[in-house]
């Protein structure tokens, strides 16, 4: 999710532009009609090229999971005919694509990376201008994460059976902390910190109780995406396949 | 000319002159760094969602347990998006409070 720009002194709407980069969606501004990259968050074409968004960290996870964690939350509505249509419904619009393993994207491109299946969900994350794919297979195994992709202590936490990830640099007034889970149950995740045994929220990085009450960890920007696209996007990524 | 027709002729040029400039097309930008711009469909040919409404949690009958989701919590407040009705319409121009967010998928 981005916060949408202020251009001309008025904030801007985006559409969509119907055109593809890379597979991946451009849309385009109200104001200036520049088309921007959904997935790196900035513009690629027209007056705004170069200008990139304020990123707000949204997760992917099911409504039953979301609803658990968030029992205030409100939900998007959809007309009648929609709604009715979902309910109906048992695989997702894309279930043909899945099909198919190699295609990626709406027009088939073969995947440009082979260290990774093109259709494998990664969690994609970005920190300075490096990239680096966490496999949601990996995550399964290991719902907190800790590694040193990037070059700096990241860890990422995942509940386990959710395309839900968050990640955040795991260090605290220059400390470096790792982090282990104390407790998985459903969508919730407990987590703590070995050297001092704080509890944490995976959902905010803020230290929930001990030692680091009140801190918050520093979030790492990072996406939920397939494999075959990210790769598109970022040749020079990194994979990460195990954990500390 | 007379002197009545002059203005209603400004009048109509103005007018189609302002209808070119809003229907001005997207960029025709044929590749970005070496990889090509391709275009499906025209611009809003997916409607982006403009004035997104809310129900609450209770009164979500509509949803599947495990229908995916986008989820944001932002100013306190928490929502959720389909994603099967994000694939409808790829954008959804909401806003959390005073902040204006663009939901994309």
């Amino acid at each position: 999710m981005y916060v949408r720009p202020t251009i001309d002194g008025e904030v801007t709407t985006f559409g969509v532009s119907g055109k593809l980069w890379r597979d991946s969606l451009v849309m385009y501004d109200r104001a200036t009609r520049s088309l921007w990259s959904q997935l790196l968050g900035s513009a690629v074409a027209g007056p705004q090229t170069g200008r990139t968004l304020e990123v707000v960290p949204a997760e992917v996870t099911t409504w039953g999971a979301w609803k658990q964690r968030h029992p205030d939350t409100l939900v998007l509505r959809k007309p009648a005919r929609e709604a009715l249509e979902d309910k109906r419904r048992r695989g997702t619009s894309y279930s043909s694509y899945h099909a198919d393993p190699n295609a990626i994207g709406v027009r088939g491109t073969r995947n440009p990376d082979e260290r990774l299946p093109g259709k494998m969900l990664v969690y994609g994350i970005t920190l300075n201008e490096s990239f680096a794919a966490v496999p949601f297979a990996l995550l399964e195994k290991s719902p907190v994460l800790n590694t040193d992709a990037l070059g700096t202590p990241i860890v990422v936490f995942s509940p386990r059976g959710e395309a839900a990830a968050l990640a955040y640099e795991r260090v605290v007034d220059g400390q470096e902390l790792t982090f282990e889970l104390l407790e998985s149950e459903g969508s919730r995740l407990t987590v703590r910190d070995v050297a001092t045994g704080s509890t944490w929220s995976w959902e905010s990085g803020e230290c929930l109780q001990g030692a680091f009450e009140g801190r918050s960890l520093r979030r790492v920007t990072g996406s939920t995406v397939y494999w075959g696209i990210w790769a598109q996007f970022h040749p020079d990524t990194e994979v990460v396949l195990s954990g500390q | 000319m007379t002197s009545k027709t002059a203005p209603i002729l400004m009048f109509l040029l103005g007018i189609a002159a302002v209808a070119h400039a809003a229907g001005t097309n997207l960029p025709e930008i044929e590749q970005i760094e070496g990889d090509p711009v391709v275009t499906l469909l025209p611009p809003d040919g997916i409607p982006a969602i403009d004035r997104p409404k809310f129900a609450a949690a209770s009164k979500a009958k509509f949803m599947h347990r495990n229908e995916p989701v986008l989820g944001v919590v932002h100013n306190g407040v928490a929502k959720a998006y389909s994603i099967w009705h994000l694939d409808r319409h790829e954008i959804v121009n909401d806003d959390f409070g005073p902040d204006p967010l663009a939901v994309t998928w």
